[in-house]
């Protein structure tokens, strides 16, 4: 599903460089479950943006869906994020202005999808995540356990094959944070590809596979021989020089 | 298309609406009507008067000589003036005349059939020779001009004096003689004691009011030159001669006679000193438009940015679901183009409003349809520019704003 090499990202300002990725190297398989771990600054947002096209990046190569994505227009990378990612946001994104039913509409209008069709997919993808009954409600008049539901919904309404949580449960309570992940183990079990970045290592533990990030690189670990030592959620001894 | 969203979003959101709603609504509201009232000015100023305007010069001798006390003296120097000016060449012809065509000062009173019960009409009356309507320039229609042997002393007062043949506009004619036949006929004062016989009908001329209802009740009197002291004449140029006439008929008039000051006009520059507030009102109400319109862009502009900034995540997030850049900026401008519209439509009830209050108290003219649409168009188009800027901005949202954290 994913396969990046040798990826780069280096974001600049006025007088910083900072390098949010080096060298890079991640293959994911189609249906599987990943969460991504790392303190904060190590890259897992930054990672996550390349794996989702909404950022470019500065060298390497990245192939995804069998699809070369390394060198697209800016065209070309919304219609794949239109209709083979799904994502899920630490803040919910829901758009305020719209009620639940058209929140969840909004990426299939941009697929040009007929109306009946999506009247039918959203309902569905409603009552999936037990929301088929506040379709009419706006964002606001939901709680954030519920907002972040219609987010899922809205995530895969469309059927894509990634979907993509950037600490999806951030803000919410260790109950509802479960509701979600257990929408999202749900979600994966239908064989959609999922990669959730998480601060929270029992939820990054129901993931058959973790992955760490420090300092822009990868230690994967289920691949891992033997079990790294964690001191505050970080891998000991793996911190790499540089940068 | 996505109007149906967009729409429900402007619905949910009214406030962040409702000032450019207002602000279209009364921009409409008020450009269209002061354009109407412009447009009503300039058509007054435009309107055609019947004269060679452009081609006429007017001579005013104010005479300071003591011969001039006397009457045969007076008489033989307007005599010799207009045979002067008559034979000079260029111009086409000349005439003495008491009052002058659209200066805003003359002489009326009021004229009805002989006989008849009904109240008489206000018209305005100037003293010609039988050069008058040649040298006016105005259109004989009906009838014919004074002969040289009715050309008389003009009045001073009692009604044995009074002229006995007079010519009248066909507007002045069509009022009082409704049923045509108005050549021969005759017009008396308002008691029946003065009767003159209508011998001619003029097509067209102002007088000395323009702008009043009775601007086109004209009627010319027989007169002689030299019936006063003070003396005006009107100097037909022919076309392309007036520039250097005007220049040089001072200095010919004085060569005439010295003792008297010699004023020399061209027509057009009384009309505009006569229209002199009515030109001053029609830049104030141009530049009320363009204010308004202006101001309004501008807060369309301002208003939008606004929106656009406080959207900055909406707009990324849009962008992360699969928006194009092209979908985000069709988005503004529909979202500027339901704004508009209902603004407009508020403003079409406000702008017909606003007239119905302006005619009823200002006497403004009913407004053309044409107005009311080419206004709603300008507006539509001006603030669908000026939407454009902040969406041009709203595009350079990237994706990845979506995830940032706040
Ligand atoms: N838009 C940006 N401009 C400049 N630097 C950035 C930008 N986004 C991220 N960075 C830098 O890149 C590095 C990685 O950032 P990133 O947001 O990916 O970290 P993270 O792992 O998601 O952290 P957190 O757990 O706090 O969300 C950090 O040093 C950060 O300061
Ligand atoms: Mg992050």
């Amino acid at each position: 599903m994913i396969k990046m090499q040798g990826i780069r990202k280096i974001y600049r300002t006025e007088h910083v460089e900072t390098h949010a990725l080096d060298s890079f190297d991640l293959e994911v398989k189609s249906g599987e479950f990943i969460s991504i771990m790392g303190p904060s600054g190590s890259g897992k947002t930054t990672l996550l943006n390349l794996i989702g096209l909404l950022d470019s990046f500065d060298r390497g190569s990245y192939v995804l869906d069998d699809e070369d994505v390394s060198t697209l227009s800016d065209r070309q990378m919304s219609r794949i994020r239109n209709l083979k990612i799904g994502f899920i946001f630490q803040t919910f994104n829901l758009i305020p202005d719209l009620n639940i039913f058209d929140n969840v509409d909004v990426p299939l209008r941009y697929r040009g999808m007929p109306a009946k069709e999506r009247r039918v997919a959203i309902e569905e993808a409603l009552a999936t995540v037990g929301l088929a009954s506040r379709k009419k409600h706006m964002p606001a008049q939901l709680s954030g356990g519920q907002q972040q539901r219609v987010a899922v919904a809205r995530a895969f309404v469309g059927g894509p094959k990634l979907i993509l949580a950037d600490e999806p449960t951030g803000n919410l309570d260790s109950a509802m944070a479960n509701d979600i992940m257990d929408l999202l183990e749900k979600i994966n079990e239908q064989g959609t590809t999922v990669a959730m970045v998480t601060h929270d290592p029992d939820l990054a533990h129901r993931a058959p596979r973790q992955i760490h990030l420090l300092d822009g690189s990868l230690i994967d670990l289920e691949t891992q021989d033997k079990p790294v030592p964690l001191i505050n959620g970080v891998p000991v001894g793996l911190a790499k020089a540089g940068c | 298309m996505e109007f149906g969203p967009i729409f429900r979003a402007l619905l949910n959101n009214r406030t962040r609406f409702w000032l450019i709603i207002v602000e279209v609504a009364l921009t409409l509201a008020i450009v269209v009507n002061c354009t109407s009232i412009f447009l009503e000015k300039r058509r007054s100023f435009n309107s055609p008067t019947g004269m060679d305007v452009e081609n006429i010069l007017v001579i005013n001798t104010e005479p300071f000589g003591e011969d001039f006390a006397v009457q045969d003296f007076v008489k033989d120097v307007g005599e010799s003036d207009l045979a002067r000016l008559r034979s000079r060449p260029s111009i086409i012809n000349a005439t003495p005349i008491h009052h002058i065509p659209l200066s805003g000062s003359g002489s009326s009173t009021g004229r009805k059939a002989a006989g008849s019960e009904l109240d008489t009409v206000g018209i305005s009356y100037f003293s010609v020779d039988e050069h008058g309507i040649e040298t006016l320039g105005v259109e004989l229609i009906d009838g014919r001009n004074f002969n040289q042997a009715e050309i008389g002393r003009r009045s001073d007062g009692g009604n044995e004096d009074m002229p006995r043949n007079v010519i009248v506009t066909k507007a002045f004619a069509e009022r009082v003689f409704p049923d045509g036949n108005v050549v021969g006929s005759q017009i008396s004062n308002g008691d029946d004691e003065y009767t003159a016989t209508v011998i001619g009908v003029i097509d067209l001329m102002s007088n000395c009011w323009p702008r009043s209802s009775i601007g086109k009740h004209t009627m010319l009197q027989p007169s002689a030159a030299g019936d006063s002291r003070e003396m005006n004449y009107l100097v037909r140029a022919e076309p392309g001669a007036i520039d250097t006439l005007y220049t040089e008929l001072e200095e010919l008039m004085i060569s005439l006679e010295t003792d008297r000051v010699v004023r020399v006009r061209t027509l057009s520059e009384i009309k505009l000193g006569y229209y002199s507030r009515t030109l001053m009102a029609m830049k104030i109400w141009a530049a009320v438009i363009v204010l308004m319109i202006i101001v309004t862009s501008l807060g369309i502009v301002g208003l939008t940015s606004f929106s656009v900034t406080q959207r900055t995540r909406e707009i990324g997030t849009r962008r992360a679901l699969g928006a194009t850049r092209s979908a985000i900026l069709r988005y503004f401008l529909i979202e500027n183009w339901l704004i508009t519209g209902i603004g407009l439509a508020i403003g079409t009830a406000l702008t017909i409003l606003l007239n119905y209050v302006l005619a009823e108290y200002a006497a403004a003219p009913k407004i053309d349809w044409i107005l009311l649409v080419g206004g709603a168009a300008v507006l539509w188009a001006a603030g669908l520019l000026s939407a454009l800027i902040p969406a041009l901005r709203a595009i350079t949202v990237t994706p990845e704003i979506a995830t940032r954290s706040v």
